[in-house]
């Protein structure tokens, strides 16, 4: 059996359930008559920030090590076809002085 | 419109649809305002929080990630956050038992007009710390999941279920010493 002060605890957390205590009228009046106006550009920042959130954001993040990717694997081969400035300079003096060693 | 989702309603707000914000607000506002009254024992904080809570609503719309959480969990999470920052600005709302108590016993009937079970149930609850306070509520008064007022709050489940023992403790004790007075 229960003691009487848990019967006051349980009748406490049951009034507090059932009690409703409703936003006053003014205050519904209030909040719709202080809404800041919105222009079209922030109507369609909003819509491409919400895009951004949860679709694009999931997109950048996969394209990002392809892109990556991609810009390594196409520079790499480029630049060892390449010799720099300064060594087909220095290939063309010794052809021309008759040195054929490097 | 008062068929649609709240997820919905929600997008249509990010492209500047009063009439979503309105069917959404007669939806949700009652619960936030309940929540904020007790919270804070005053219906000028309430009327506030309440109106600052939907004007972040308005313009924070499309930060709103669907699916994640419920509506009205993301709406008390904006709520509590503001009572806690104007808590911040002034101390006297935050974790002091005896300016609540005092608070709460001495607020004219026009600050706070309701029945005497009201009242009672309002200096009842102000005999508990705040984050104690708001873990009651929200699971009690509001219908949250413990894992949904771990969100609202922001720590963690088992921070809550603490919160909750801790609240239920200091109750039962409280209507034990009013027993024993009697």
């Amino acid at each position: 059996m229960k003691q009487p002060h848990e019967n006051a605890f349980d009748q406490f957390l049951d009034e507090l359930k059932k009690q409703r205590l409703p936003a006053p009228t003014y205050l519904h009046q209030r909040i719709l008559a202080n809404l800041p106006e919105r222009g079209a550009l922030n109507d369609w920042f909003g819509v491409f920030t919400w895009l951004q959130n949860s679709l694009w954001r999931g997109v950048v993040a996969m394209l990002i090590p392809v892109a990556i990717g991609f810009s390594v694997g196409t520079y790499i081969p480029q630049e060892s076809q390449n010799y720099s400035v300064e060594t087909l300079l220095y290939a063309d003096h010794l052809e021309e002085f008759g040195e054929h060693e490097i | 419109m008062s068929g649609q989702s709240d997820e919905e309603l929600i997008f249509a707000i990010t492209q500047g649809d009063q009439v979503a914000f309105e069917t959404l607000l007669n939806r949700h506002v009652d619960a936030l305002y309940s929540y904020a009254l007790r919270l804070g024992h005053s219906t000028t904080l309430a009327d506030d929080l309440v109106q600052e809570t939907w004007l972040k609503l308005w313009e924070k719309a499309h930060t709103f990630k669907p699916g994640k959480v419920r509506t009205s969990t993301w709406l008390h999470r904006i709520l509590h956050n503001k009572f806690i920052d104007k808590g911040r600005k002034h101390t006297e709302l935050l974790n002091n038992e005896a300016a609540l108590s005092v608070h709460a016993t001495t607020t004219p009937q026009s600050e706070y007009s309701a029945s005497s079970t009201v009242d009672e149930l309002n200096r009842t609850l102000a005999k508990l710390p705040q984050n104690q306070r708001a873990a009651l509520l929200l699971t009690h008064a509001q219908g949250f999941s413990n894992k949904e007022v771990a969100t609202i709050l922001g720590v963690g489940t088992r921070a809550v279920e603490s919160l909750l023992a801790r609240a239920r403790l200091t109750l039962r004790n409280y209507f034990q010493c009013s027993r024993e007075f009697e």
